[in-house]
């Protein structure tokens, strides 16, 4: 495996964020979308990125585009997380740097959404992320250096009343990592959340379904509310995942950065 | 004590990255407010 940049920007010849290049990252659900989006810019920043993915198809190209390890496994199956994570340190080195992208949505209304939905809507999301904090926190804050970001939603901090169960997971997610980042800040971990608005992802697809809409429907109805007069784009969120992973994000302690067009203002 | 070499990263982060964050607080503030 290699790390397939220095972390220069192709397009600006802006230099790379600090402290990234060399590191080994660990970036879940990366077989598409934000995930896929945070494992190029990370290996365009230098770092080596073990790509984890529920489909071993796409984390397996993912790991061929940035020349990194693939690592994939259902994030809510703690045993199997534990051997990718720890197959991954043996064969590329210590995981600095993690980010629990992963997720699962079932739009509904609150009491139309299936038990077995719900359950694993907490599963994946909730679960999977606190999964990955357990196999990553201790070791890197016994190395004395770490970053953690987790994906949460601007759902996560609002609601939505089609996405209870996802939006209830996401704002789980935010006390997660108020709750870790406390313990861990002073070892030298850094644990942070990114509240993205509505991207332009596969998971779009589900509210398109939902509201009946193509995906092109979709990204054009949700952009006239956003401020900024579009929705987000993967890489919007990858940058901001990126600095939050840096050595100067270390200032950073449980905070919540919303990507979101100014759709909402925290 | 934060450095301002930390804050000036956020503030370069917040000017220089392509980002879609609008009217956002970034607050590094070494969780003194959580």
């Amino acid at each position: 495996m290699s790390a397939a940049g220095d972390g220069a920007d192709p397009a600006t010849g802006l230099a790379g964020l600090a402290g990234l290049a060399g590191r080994v990252a660990f970036v879940t659900g990366a077989g598409q979308g934000i995930g896929r989006a945070t494992a190029l810019r990370l290996a365009r920043e230098g770092a080596v990125v073990c790509v984890n993915d529920i489909d071993p198809g796409t984390a397996g190209a993912v790991a061929q585009e940035t020349g990194g390890l693939s690592a994939p496994c259902d994030v809510s199956d703690l045993p199997a997380l534990r051997e990718q994570f720890a197959r991954c340190e043996r064969e590329a080195g210590p995981i600095d740097l993690a980010v629990a992208n992963h997720a699962f949505m079932v739009m509904a209304p609150f009491m139309e959404h299936g038990e077995a939905e719900f359950a694993r809507t907490l599963e994946v999301n909730l679960l999977g992320t606190a999964w990955l904090m357990a196999l990553c926190a201790p070791a890197m804050a016994a190395r004395g250096y770490g970053r953690i970001v987790a994906i949460a939603s601007e759902w996560g901090l609002i609601g939505w009343p089609n996405a209870t169960a996802y939006a209830a997971t996401k704002g789980g997610i935010v006390a997660l990592v108020k709750s870790v980042a406390r313990q861990y800040a002073r070892a030298g971990v850094a644990v942070n959340a990114v509240a993205p608005g509505v991207t332009d992802t596969p998971q779009l697809d589900v509210d398109a379904d939902d509201a009946g809409l193509t995906h092109e429907e979709m990204v054009e109805v949700y952009g006239r509310d956003v401020p900024l007069g579009r929705i987000g784009r993967p890489e919007d969120i990858a940058a901001t995942v990126a600095f939050l992973l840096s050595e100067p994000a270390g200032a950073f302690v449980g905070h919540v950065l919303g990507p979101n067009g100014g759709s909402t203002r925290i | 004590m934060l450095t301002p070499e930390e804050i000036a990263a956020a503030v370069c982060f917040v000017l220089l990255e392509d980002t879609n964050m609008v009217g956002q607080v970034v607050s590094p503030n070494a969780g003194a407010v959580l």
